[in-house]
């Protein structure tokens, strides 16, 4: 064994005497220099990029975090409301539209002041499925004029509603029409549209006129 | 991702060139039969050793180290080349001048036929022959050069001489059998 392992010894040391590389140091020291700049600047690129992908995945996610955070604080949703009004010899028809849900009340009030203090009449309907609602109301004196309020008020509404609005209407959204009121000492957001209920005097024609968020100068004739 | 270092200087770049390199090549060229691709193993081997001496443990020593980059890239660069020639539906390509006996120097007889049967040994064989005998590594730097168990490490060069005694016994080389010196 020993002798066979000192022939192979002999047989490499001869054959190696003079095998000789052909490439010199210089040209492997270059070669190692400029892979070494290629990695630094690999290096660079990779780093850059993942920055770049950093910013590009974190910050469209903190945009949205944002807008959640916006919608969660706010959760402002607007409530548009319009109507219109026609008088008859001893009703008072109101046409409302609204993108109120199915089920939402509106509490339409007749009273003697612009103010709403001398209520005289007092009547509540729902919103049907498509948003619409209708008001038939008797006048209470044919010949008087009235101010009209037609309102979605927090506190009148069912549960599934003021689950979107707010309980105390905290959730919709400010617009012309909204208003804040007190009630038990606290503080309610409710939209209300106005009008003016024209008593028939004489031969006075039929009132077909809009409801609006502020109540306008009173008609002359 | 690591950062690119380079400790080595040039002065210690060439030192260790000059000292390892012909190492290097000879492994490489008994491992290819190639002049060329040896070049090109030993300029590969090198670059690597450069680029990645940040990585060597300085409590260990250097040369199983170096023997452990050099039989990678050999054995990297021979799949390159089996790839390669597959589609050039040729063999593994050899160097003519290798195998002549003028250019290897081995200018006896016996070590000539030796010789003949030596490269006609598997890649497996003629790696842990030349690790052992040539570069005169012990079996336990052999089996972490190899990343093979030391047991497997025996069993290969226990494989390649006995395969070499059957060949030199089939070709009547009796100047590599036991009983005759």
């Amino acid at each position: 064994m020993k002798r066979e392992e000192e022939k192979l010894r002999r047989l490499f040391k001869e054959w190696g005497k003079n095998q000789q590389p052909s490439i010199s140091f210089e040209s492997i020291w270059q070669k190692t220099k400029r892979k070494q700049a290629i990695q630094a600047v690999s290096y660079r690129i990779a780093l850059v990029t993942a920055v770049l992908l950093a910013i590009l995945i974190i910050q469209p996610q903190q945009l949205f975090m944002k807008e959640q955070i916006n919608t969660a604080t706010s959760g402002q949703k607007e409530i548009i409301m319009k109507g219109s009004v026609i008088g008859l010899s001893t009703k008072i028809v109101i046409r409302g539209q609204s993108n109120l849900p199915e089920g939402a009340v509106i509490q339409a009030v007749l009273s003697e002041d612009a103010e709403g203090k001398i209520v005289v009449l007092k009547e509540t309907v729902k919103v049907d499925k498509r948003g619409d609602f209708t008001f038939v109301l008797q006048r209470p004196v044919i010949e008087r004029d009235y101010v009209l309020s037609v309102a979605f008020l927090p506190e009148l509404q069912p549960q599934s509603i003021q689950q979107i609005y707010g309980e105390r209407g905290e959730q919709i959204e400010q617009g012309d029409a909204t208003f804040t009121y007190g009630k038990d000492g606290m503080t309610y957001r409710g939209l209300k549209l106005y009008d003016w209920i024209l008593g028939i005097k004489g031969t006075t024609a039929g009132q077909d006129t809009f409801l609006s968020s502020q109540l306008r100068d009173y008609p002359k004739n | 991702m690591k950062k690119v270092e380079f400790q080595l200087s040039k002065h210690e770049a060439e030192q260790l060139f000059r000292e390892y390199g012909e190492y290097v090549y000879r492994t490489a060229l008994f491992l290819t039969r190639s002049r060329t691709h040896a070049d090109d193993i030993v300029q590969e081997t090198f670059v690597r050793i450069y680029t990645k001496f940040h990585t060597y443990d300085k409590a260990k020593p250097i040369k199983p180290w170096i023997y452990k980059i050099t039989i990678n890239v050999t054995r990297n660069y021979l799949k390159k080349q089996k790839i390669y020639n597959l589609f050039k539906a040729g063999k593994l390509t050899n160097d003519h001048s290798y195998d002549s006996l003028e250019s290897v120097y081995l200018h006896k007889a016996e070590l000539n036929e030796l010789w003949e049967l030596v490269n006609k040994l598997s890649q497996k064989s003629r790696e842990i022959l030349i690790l052992h005998y040539y570069l005169e590594l012990t079996l336990p730097e052999i089996a972490e050069i190899l990343d093979v168990p030391l047991g497997t490490c025996k069993s290969r060069l226990h494989t390649a001489l006995t395969q070499l005694r059957k060949k030199a016994k089939e070709e009547h080389l009796f100047y590599f059998m036991e009983d005759s010196v």
